[in-house]
């Protein structure tokens, strides 16, 4: 069980900064995901972690040992690379024993461990075959055993699920978060896609531009965004841009953050804030999540706007609403099957507390 | 169409390629009309024989353990760490194949024989008695041939092991580093069994081409290999089949151990190349690592560019006598060059039939390649496999083939131009371009296999009848690949050795390397004249190479893919 923790890490390619100055803790025996879009130094940060590149700045510890300047072969961290990188040339025991034998084990103690970390991944009765004659999951489940084999001191994930089909993905992602539970291994889970770790992290902690804007559980990530971009990364979201009007009491306290007028071009907003340098005048960014937005509640609102529906899309469990106020198109679910005809005036209500109120910069 | 251009090749190659073999096979044991293993028996009799095979299998064993000693560590450097003017190094390597090793023979005797350059400086600082001078070279002819073959020969060895390493994914190697594996144990158990098909391409060709050399023994009056003793038997060929004898040994010791050299290191083919990002671990060399590196190349290139180096002051001096450097400058040997017909011509025919064997290549090199990748069935696949049968065949086995075996068939006319004694030139045409005709098929289907499918689909759906999209859309997509390969074959074909040392006899008919051993023999400004044609050929090679260079870029080793 590791602690994992990096103190101001930096790392740049000619100009281009690829991490930049990121501090972080990782828990022992968490599921930490690193979440972000492609060239946002998630990858990176990973290898760094793995030791295949040398921050330029900063330091990384495993609990209390510095790792910098120690090499990948004596970091003790299983990684499961993005393409599987299974040796085509070596079976899957051969793949999976590979740092049984480095580790110099006997080879009884090697089959034992052999057999207990195919049977955690369901691959019992395939030890011989080569990859080449494994489907993309078996494959990927081969690279996780033969990370997880040597009982490594962190796991690390590079968008172990990527190259896989959409149906295959949900299948595994349960799997991996049945293991790192069963092993409380301390894991690091790279990944672009929010869903997936919404699912199932611990924790997350968002990149952009190489900086860590945001870490948190899934659910505060989801709810509280520290910063547009977070709140638009992590899903769909009806976004106003205004100015803040006025903050009503100011030691609300921490947990539910300050109740807050805004005035938009849709008319006045009532929201919540949890940034604390706000103050009336400032220029803000109003988020609100389609899910949040109900149509035709009866009774007192906060917030309640008349609409002209203008499509509906059908997805399925859910009917995505797109109806225009004066000047913003706002996006709302409903559930069921039926909702509301196109060119039909609709009333949109939301909650002050489901608004959250943001800094109108990038925040990074 | 697909089955007339197939007939077509199999009737050429059958003709141009596996007749010949299958010619000397039997003319090495009939004597009459009877089969008979006496003139093996003789070849195993005779100690003389005997001694010649044994050093021409060491001679090539020794060349491609040498060449893999030189390569192998440059690549792996080149290809897996981070090395101020790796870029350098990359142009550099090539260098030494601008030169058949036979004519740098000639340059490096100034240099090693007994009145050489080292000597004359041993001689001037007292380390050495005038009167006893050493010869570097025929005293130890073995290790003369071997040094400069392995010179001559470890770019391509390196350009084949540069290209398995660069198909070899990085990040299976970090994935054993992050298991735990020190540096020495990844090389062995993940890089070098991915190597080892890449390698076996290199190291086949390497030994071939060693183990049936001729020009180099020749030059270097060593009389103890194989290729000599079957150069020594042409002219009794009618009469003693001896040499046919003799040829079959030299291919079926080239056949048995490409087999088992295939079975043994390229059975197993990977296809390696990464499916996600291969960033590979980040690995700078230290300033010490860096100039160890570059000291090691810069001697390595100095050694390999000394018989270039004696080559181009023997051509550009009229007299070198017993002095360690030529004592004055003259363009007399390049004027002798364009002043004598037989020189002259040479040049005039050697560009003819190279680029003759080209366009030849080019023609059925494309066909056999767009067979064999868009078609894929038995008669293409046949095709292809035929097509690389030169690479593991000794270049002499051809041309003793091309000697004699056409003159007794009904020719309805043709004997004439498939005579070498009357005129060698369809047959010296001939024989680059089978020789050639490997590479250019390579590089067809490496272009082909890189230009989807779909993109002439795509023609054809809008209307493009078959021709069209061959010329719209496929050659120019093949274009820079073509023009890569063609450039590798006019290149090779212009400093050919073996078949133009057999079958160019008349010196109206001489090739630029024949005429060079011609004049080497000449005494007096003989070896001059030879020098400025072999500088007048390092310029046209060089200048050829370099184009195919930056035409293929790093994909050039695989050109050499057996």
């Amino acid at each position: 069980m590791t602690r994992i923790r990096l103190v101001e890490v930096s790392k740049h390619y000619g100009r281009t900064v690829a991490v930049d100055r990121v501090s972080l803790t990782v828990e022992s025996g968490e599921l930490f995901f690193l979440l972000g879009t492609s060239g946002c130094g998630k990858t990176t940060l990973l290898r760094m972690l793995a030791g295949f590149v040398e921050p330029d700045r900063g330091e990384i510890y495993f609990d209390e040992q510095c790792m910098n300047g120690v090499p990948p072969q004596r970091r003790d961290t299983g990684m499961v690379f993005q393409s599987f990188a299974l040796w085509p040339h070596r079976t899957v025991a051969g793949n999976v024993a590979y740092g049984l034998e480095v580790r110099g084990l006997g080879r009884a103690l090697r089959e034992h461990k052999l057999q207990e970390a195919l049977r955690l991944v369901r691959l019992e009765g395939l030890a011989a075959r080569r990859p080449a004659q494994l489907s993309g999951g078996q494959q990927q489940r081969v690279a996780l055993a033969r990370a997880l084999v040597i009982e490594p001191r962190v796991l690390l994930l590079d968008e172990p699920l990527a190259n896989l089909d959409a149906r295959l993905r949900d299948e595994l992602r349960g799997e991996i978060l049945r293991i790192q539970r069963q092993t409380q291994v301390t894991t690091v889970y790279v990944t672009h896609d929010q869903k997936e770790a919404l699912a199932v992290a611990d924790r997350i902690g968002l990149l952009y531009g190489g900086r860590l804007v945001q870490v948190g559980p899934p659910r505060e990530l989801y709810l509280r965004p520290a910063t547009r971009q977070v709140a638009q990364f992590l899903g769909d979201c009806n976004l106003l841009t205004g100015q803040l009007v006025e903050i009503e009491d100011p030691s609300h306290g921490e947990r539910q953050g300050r109740r807050c007028a805004v005035r938009t071009a849709c008319g006045p907003v009532r929201g919540v804030t949890w940034c604390d340098s706000l103050e009336p005048g400032d220029s803000v960014c109003v988020v609100v999540r389609p899910e949040f937005v109900r149509l035709h509640e009866s009774g007192a609102h906060d917030n309640c706007f008349v609409a002209r529906v203008e499509e509906t899309h059908f997805l399925g469990e859910v009917v995505r609403i797109v109806a225009r106020t004066d000047s913003f198109l706002w996006q709302c679910l409903a559930l069921g099957c039926d909702g509301p005809k196109p060119s039909s005036s609709v009333q949109l209500t939301f909650a002050a507390g489901q608004c959250v109120v943001l800094p109108a910069g990038d925040g990074v | 169409m697909t089955r007339f251009l197939q007939a077509l090749l199999l009737i050429l190659l059958g003709f141009f390629l596996l007749y010949p073999i299958a010619y000397v096979v039997p003319s090495s044991a009939l004597e009459g009309d009877t089969w008979t293993g006496y003139y093996y028996g003789l070849l195993w009799r005779d100690e003389m024989i005997r001694r010649c095979m044994v050093t021409s299998l060491g001679l090539a064993c020794a060349t491609t353990v040498g060449t893999t000693v030189v390569a192998l560590p440059l690549a792996y450097v080149q290809t897996r760490r981070r090395l101020t003017g790796s870029s350098v190094i990359t142009s550099l390597v090539l260098v030494p194949l601008v030169l058949p090793p036979f004519v740098g023979a000639l340059g490096l005797e100034r240099f090693l024989g007994p009145y050489g350059t080292l000597n004359l400086l041993c001689m001037h600082v007292g380390l050495l008695a005038p009167e006893r001078p050493i010869d570097w070279l025929s005293g130890a002819g073995f290790w003369g041939v071997l040094f400069l073959q392995v010179l001559h020969l470890y770019p391509i060895m390196y350009l084949n092991v540069a290209a398995a390493l660069a198909n070899v994914d990085p990040v299976l190697e970090d994935a054993a580093r992050n298991l735990g594996a020190g540096e020495w144990r990844v090389f062995r158990t993940v890089t070098l069994p991915l190597l080892l098909p890449g390698y076996f391409a290199g190291a086949s060709l390497v030994f071939v081409w060693a183990f049936t050399d001729l020009g180099t023994p020749l030059v270097f009056n060593y009389s103890q290999t194989l290729s000599v003793q079957v150069f020594n038997h042409i002219s009794d060929r009618e009469t003693n089949p001896l040499g046919y004898a003799l040829v079959v040994t030299a291919l079926v010791i080239t056949a048995v151990l490409f087999v088992l050299g295939r079975w043994l290191l390229g059975r197993r083919s990977y296809a390696t190349v990464s499916r996600g990002a291969a960033a590979g671990m980040e690995r700078r060399l230290s300033v010490k690592a860096t100039v160890a590196v570059w000291s090691a190349f810069l001697l390595l290139t100095a050694l390999a560019l000394l018989p270039h180096l004696g080559v181009l002051l023997m051509a550009s001096t009229s007299y070198w006598g017993l002095t360690a450097w030529p004592t004055h400058i003259s363009g007399d040997a390049f004027r002798m060059v364009f002043s004598e017909p037989v020189a002259y011509r040479s040049i005039v025919n050697s560009l003819t039939y190279s680029c003759a064997s080209t366009l030849l290549d080019l023609v059925c090199g494309l066909a056999i390649a767009w067979l064999a990748v868009r078609k894929k069935d038995v008669l293409s696949r046949l095709l292809d496999a035929l097509a690389m049968i030169p690479l593991a065949l000794p270049g002499l086995v051809l041309a003793f083939g091309y000697l004699t075996c056409y003159q007794r068939l009904p020719l309805f006319g043709l004997e004439r131009w498939l005579d070498p004694a009357k005129s060698p030139t369809l047959l010296l045409i001939v024989a680059y371009a089978v020789r050639r005709l490997p590479y250019m098929t390579r590089a067809a289907v490496a272009g082909l296999e890189q230009t989807p499918v779909v993109l002439e689909e795509a023609a054809a759906n809008l209307g493009a009848g078959r021709w069209r999209i061959v010329r719209t859309v496929t050659l120019p997509l093949l274009a820079a690949n073509l023009l890569a390969g063609a450039i590798f074959t006019f290149a090779f074909a212009l400093l050919e050795v073996s078949d133009s040392l057999m079958l160019a006899q008349q010196e109206a008919y001489f090739p630029i390397t024949r005429a060079i051993f011609g004049f080497w023999l000449r005494p007096d400004d003989g070896p001059y004249v030879a020098s400025a044609m072999g500088v007048l050929g390092m310029i046209l090679l060089g200048v050829s190479l370099a184009a195919a260079g930056l035409i293929l870029g790093r994909k050039m080793g695989e050109l050499f893919k057996a």
